[in-house]
């Protein structure tokens, strides 16, 4: 598959749990800018393990040994402070994880507030308002702003935390499985939601979910046991899939 | 096995009985045409009959395709087999059709010698034309390319042999001077049986066609 | 009687003699409050709250001259007041980092070593804290009974309520809360600092009241550091009066004895409230 305008780069990636016992094995792949990538596989099979190895969270978890090489833009995130890694890289998680202490406004701005950026009382309450805007909360909350964000409803708050996730102006967004937690009726507004973000970001999304992925992704991987099976793009993978492995886990052989 | 397996194996069964009987009206074509002693009548109504079935096949697995697509979104080779199956069944009932049209031509041939004169190539072709039809459907049944590609090769010789038939037919008529309009109209039903016997293999090389996208997913119609 | 009878009778039986057991637990405290309010009641007015404690001799030549006996317990309020006000300043900070040590770290040796200590802590009988406040605080640092010496004795028995709940409180969080944090580009200080602690405020703040409701009534170890004192002292090297003591020292006096019940019924009340309020908080924090 040919990758015109590649954003991130991953080369030989190997991330490890304890020695000898490695959860990703020899990732290559490179994926393209302004494109919702979705990487698929059945349980334990190291999806969310490469997820996180983009944005250095393994390295809370001094076990855990990464070897390989990660790039955006062609900057190595493994030579560079992980803190500046996770501005250019934002995570947005399974479960929606507002900050209870901190209001709608505050939770939006929460990046620059926790990198201890001062910014002026004007440019807050743009960056507020452009981000609620960009996904589609601005209308639902402009009103109570001020009030704590846990008072939302799930998908609410999956939405507040995307854009909390955005006002840093990442170059890439992860998701891990941000949707699994939602009903389908939030589900849908989310997965329109992305298809609207990645005009302006690039989008990697692991889901467990393969209508998620058919519907929304321009690119899929194919994980299994660790090593990327198959990366190409979506709508040629799910009729007509290269590797075995992928045709059984595409006709639920094994799940 | 899942609810979405047992979907699909129940649409394959429906689908290996209907394609069994498109062959018979395709075999019984070759008792017809060859023939002179055959219980006519008592062929023409199980045609008829068959022909009933297949039409309701053809509704109902359309149907069942449809369903399991919309309920268990199967994906990569369990797609295009069903995408497959639904192209072949509307190919299956068109070749009954046809056979139907055949044995109608069959019955307003006023001058039965002038069938039996043309009885060998019409044998042949129909032959050739069973042939393809079994080989393009087993192919599918038996997810075997081979059959696949054997069945689009003979097409051309199919159509080579209508084409020998027609001008046999032409030639005949300059010959043995026929000038009757009953004459002539045998002769014209006698050409029209082997056009249609052409556009059977015809579709046998559509579901051959269909069989190989299933199998390889790439679509060779029109190449 | 049919067996079906008799089993509904046996059953009813049951549950009257269960409420009729579990009743009696309230007895105690039932007894306690109506004892103090009828004993000590009349007691309580404006001077109560304003005036020190007053000596034998004017309780004697009130209780002679068949008058009430004046003062109230001003030094004693006062003094619990900064004794407990200063136990807090020195078991909140320790007992909150103690706290997020476990909670974070939750296997390292360091830990264990924590939880081992404070576990043991919490078993220390309350004299013997006394007794080592005295040994710390009372002969080198304020050579002389102290309400430092009394603070330091009851943060010590504090310390591991807090570093219990603080560790319980920050476990309770969801783990996504602290990664979200760090996925933005915060450092780990600043995550414990402005994202775990402050969500995991109601749980802190109830276990400090309720820590702060325990010791308030705690003697043994103000007689050993503390003392006792018949003025208002602000002076925390010197010897400080506390509510307790007052009540120990009221019932070793002849002539002020009737002063035990107004000051225990107000103690009571005090602990009572702290603990109303620490249960309110956390009811209206847990909603979240």
């Amino acid at each position: 598959m040919n990758i015109e305008n590649p954003v991130l780069e991953i080369k030989d990636l190997c991330v490890s749990y304890s020695e000898g016992k490695y959860a990703v094995k020899n990732v290559n792949a490179k994926v393209e800018k302004n494109s919702i990538t979705a990487i698929m596989g059945p349980s334990g099979c190291g999806k969310s393990t490469l997820l996180r190895a983009i944005n250095r969270m393994h390295d809370l978890y001094p076990e855990i040994k990464i070897e390989g090489r990660v790039t955006i833009n062609d900057k190595n995130l493994y030579q560079i402070n992980p803190m500046r890694v996770r501005k250019m890289a934002g995570m947005v998680f399974q479960r929606p994880n507002p900050f209870p202490s901190m209001s709608i406004y505050d939770n939006v701005i929460a990046g620059y507030i926790l990198n201890g950026i001062k910014l002026k009382k004007k440019e807050k309450d743009e960056i507020v308002e452009r981000c609620l805007k960009n996904v589609s909360l601005w209308d639902e909350v402009k009103d109570s702003l001020h009030k704590k964000g846990i008072f939302l409803s799930g998908g609410q708050q999956q939405r507040l935390c995307i854009a909390r996730s955005i006002a840093l102006e990442p170059e890439i967004l992860l998701m891990d499985e941000p949707t699994s937690a939602l009903d389908p009726i939030a589900t849908g507004k989310i997965e329109d939601l992305l298809l609207e973000l990645k005009k302006k970001f690039t989008i990697v999304i692991v889901t467990h979910n393969m209508s998620q992925a058919a519907r929304i992704s321009d690119n899929s991987m194919f994980m299994y046991l660790g090593d990327l099976v198959e990366y190409d793009n979506t709508k040629k993978m799910f009729t007509n899939p290269s590797d075995k492995r992928t045709e059984q886990y595409l006709t639920g052989q094994f799940g | 096995m899942n609810a979405k397996h047992t979907a699909i194996n129940n649409i394959i069964n429906d689908f290996e009985q209907v394609s069994q009987l498109c062959l018979n009206q395709v075999s019984q074509l070759n008792t017809l045409v060859t023939d002179a002693n055959a219980d006519k009548e008592s062929i023409y109504a199980k045609m008829r009959d068959n022909e009933n079935i297949i039409d309701h096949f053809e509704i109902n697995i359309s149907e069942e395709i449809i369903n399991t697509i919309v309920l268990y979104q199967p994906l990569a080779g369990e797609l295009r087999k069903l995408i497959s199956c639904m192209r072949i069944i509307g190919f299956i009932e068109r070749i009954s059709d046809l056979s139907i049209n055949i044995i109608e031509f069959i019955n307003r041939i006023d001058h039965l010698e002038h069938l039996l004169f043309f009885a060998g190539p019409m044998e042949e072709m129909l032959n050739m034309t069973y042939s393809m039809t079994q080989g393009a459907i087993s192919s599918f049944a038996c997810e075997n390319e081979e059959s696949a590609r054997l069945t689009i090769e003979r097409d051309d010789e199919v159509d080579d042999l209508q084409r020998m038939i027609s001008a046999q037919i032409l030639e005949k008529k300059i010959i043995d001077n026929i000038s009757s309009n009953s004459q002539i109209n045998s002769l014209i039903c006698i050409n029209n049986i082997s056009s249609n016997i052409e556009r059977i293999a015809d579709n046998a090389t559509n579901i051959a066609e269909a069989s190989i996208y299933m199998l390889k997913g790439k679509d060779i119609r029109h190449s | 009687m049919t067996t079906i009878k008799y089993r509904l009778l046996k059953d009813r039986l049951f549950f009257y003699i269960i409420c009729g057991i579990s009743s009696l637990t309230l007895i105690p405290l039932g007894s306690i409050i109506w004892e103090l309010i009828r004993k000590g009641i009349k007691q309580i007015n404006f001077s109560f709250f304003m005036e020190v404690a007053p000596s034998t001799l004017d309780a004697m030549l009130a209780k002679t001259s068949g008058e009430s006996i004046p003062g109230g317990i001003a030094n004693g309020i006062i003094g619990t007041l900064i004794i407990v006000t200063m136990a807090s300043i020195i078991a909140i900070p320790i007992g909150i980092f103690g706290g997020i040590q476990l909670a974070e770290n939750s296997k390292s040796k360091l830990s264990s070593l924590v939880r081992f200590v404070t576990e043991l802590l919490n078993g220390i009988p309350s004299i013997v804290l006394g007794m080592i406040a005295y040994a710390w605080i009372v002969k080198p640092v304020t050579t002389g009974y102290s309400a430092l010496a009394g603070s330091v004795a009851l943060a010590i028995m504090m310390l591991p309520l807090i570093v219990r709940t603080t560790e319980e409180s920050i476990k309770m969080l969801p783990t996504s809360l602290k990664e979200a944090a760090l996925a933005l580009g915060a450092s780990y200080s600043t995550t414990i600092i402005r994202v775990i602690l402050p969500s995991a405020m109601s749980g802190l703040f109830t276990g400090i009241l309720l820590a702060i409701s325990r010791v308030m009534g705690e003697t043994a170890p103000l007689l050993l550091t503390a003392l006792g004192s018949s003025v208002i002292s602000l002076d925390v090297s010197k010897p400080s009066s506390a509510i307790p003591l007052l009540i120990w020292e009221f019932y070793n006096d002849p002539y002020l004895i009737d002063m035990i019940w107004s000051s225990s019924l107000f103690l009571l009340m005090l602990i009572l409230i702290f603990n109303l309020i620490a249960k309110r908080i956390s009811k209206k924090w847990r909603i979240q």
